[in-house]
């Protein structure tokens, strides 16, 4: 794909994960932590029809824009903390053993260590291992079911861009 | 696309259901055994408060400050610990509700205030405790 062409299309994605990642903040929060990872979309769409490295500069750049326009300095780390950490367990996945898994699967693994992170991160700010404990089981009870809906949006996101022809001429 | 569910997927299921059950039984050590529990409360991983909960206590009014005029008030009762008010900018820990438990715990991202109840005998011994 032109270098041009890459480059915007990779900015269509950012910016439609930044407004994924601003409704998300309108919503109602249910326990503290738990969130639908609606900008996680934007994130298996960019791993799969681009790559690794595409992928995790979309999170890093969500991440960090989503909390200049609302959040603050820690939001901003808890935020990059679980984006990284589940891109990389996605990208994983996804290129390693992409024939046993999902889009679901992978999507769901994601949101689960997107938890982990953002929890050894308010370990590391907080002092103590004990909020780790307490917050892991309903933050991946939540994870199971986000993910999995995650996953299946993404999934058929993927395959219908894939099936556009001036994608797939894009590609070439 | 034939399966909806492949075997990888699986894994990741049982890698949930065992965190969760990991997650629980963290919970069960730290907290329970023993019916006396404390409340700490910690601001930026450093303790400013503790004490212990114990039948017929009165209720105390805990005024937690974050710095920068911050501030959590924390209620603390025989029956619950919560968070009666702060000025956060979330609210979420006014929203969670009360805590009872022992190895449960109330954070307040914004402020960096945690307030847990933990079991046992912790870090502050009473005079009415008797040696054997």
């Amino acid at each position: 794909m032109n270098r041009v062409r890459k480059m915007v299309m990779l900015a269509l994605i950012t910016s439609q994960a930044l407004v994924l990642h601003l409704i998300e903040g309108f919503m109602p929060v249910v326990a503290p932590g738990m969130k639908l990872g609606l900008a996680n979309i934007m994130t298996l769409v960019s791993l799969a029809l681009f790559g690794f490295k595409e992928a995790l500069v979309v999170v890093i750049v969500r991440s960090v824009l989503g909390s200049l326009l609302a959040g603050s300095v820690t939001a901003m780390l808890y935020s990059l903390a679980g984006g990284i950490l589940s891109c990389l367990v996605m990208a994983g996945l996804y290129f390693r053993w992409k024939a046993y898994f999902s889009m679901m699967g992978i999507s769901t693994a994601g949101a689960i260590f997107h938890n982990i992170g953002q929890l050894v991160v308010a370990s590391l700010l907080f002092g103590t291992v004990g909020i780790l404990f307490t917050y892991l089981p309903v933050l991946t009870i939540a994870a199971v079911g986000t993910g999995f809906f995650i996953g299946l949006v993404s999934k058929y996101i993927i395959r219908y861009l894939e099936d556009q022809k001036w994608f797939k001429w894009e590609r070439g | 696309m034939r399966m909806p569910i492949k075997v990888g997927d699986l894994v990741v299921y049982f890698f949930a259901a065992a965190l969760i059950v990991v997650g629980l039984l963290g919970m069960y050590v730290m907290g329970t055994e023993s019916s006396d529990k404390n409340v700490v409360i910690e601001v930026k991983g450093k303790e400013v408060y503790s004490c212990r909960i114990y039948k017929d206590m009165a209720p105390v009014e805990f005024r937690v400050d974050a710095g920068d005029g911050q501030y959590n008030i924390v209620l603390i009762t025989y029956e619950e610990v919560r968070i009666k008010e702060a000025n956060c900018p979330d609210q979420v820990c006014v929203k969670s509700g009360p805590i009872r438990f022992a190895g449960q715990a109330i954070v307040c991202l914004p402020h960096r205030v945690v307030v847990k109840i933990t079991a046992g005998q912790g870090e502050t011994p009473d005079v009415d405790d008797i040696a054997s």
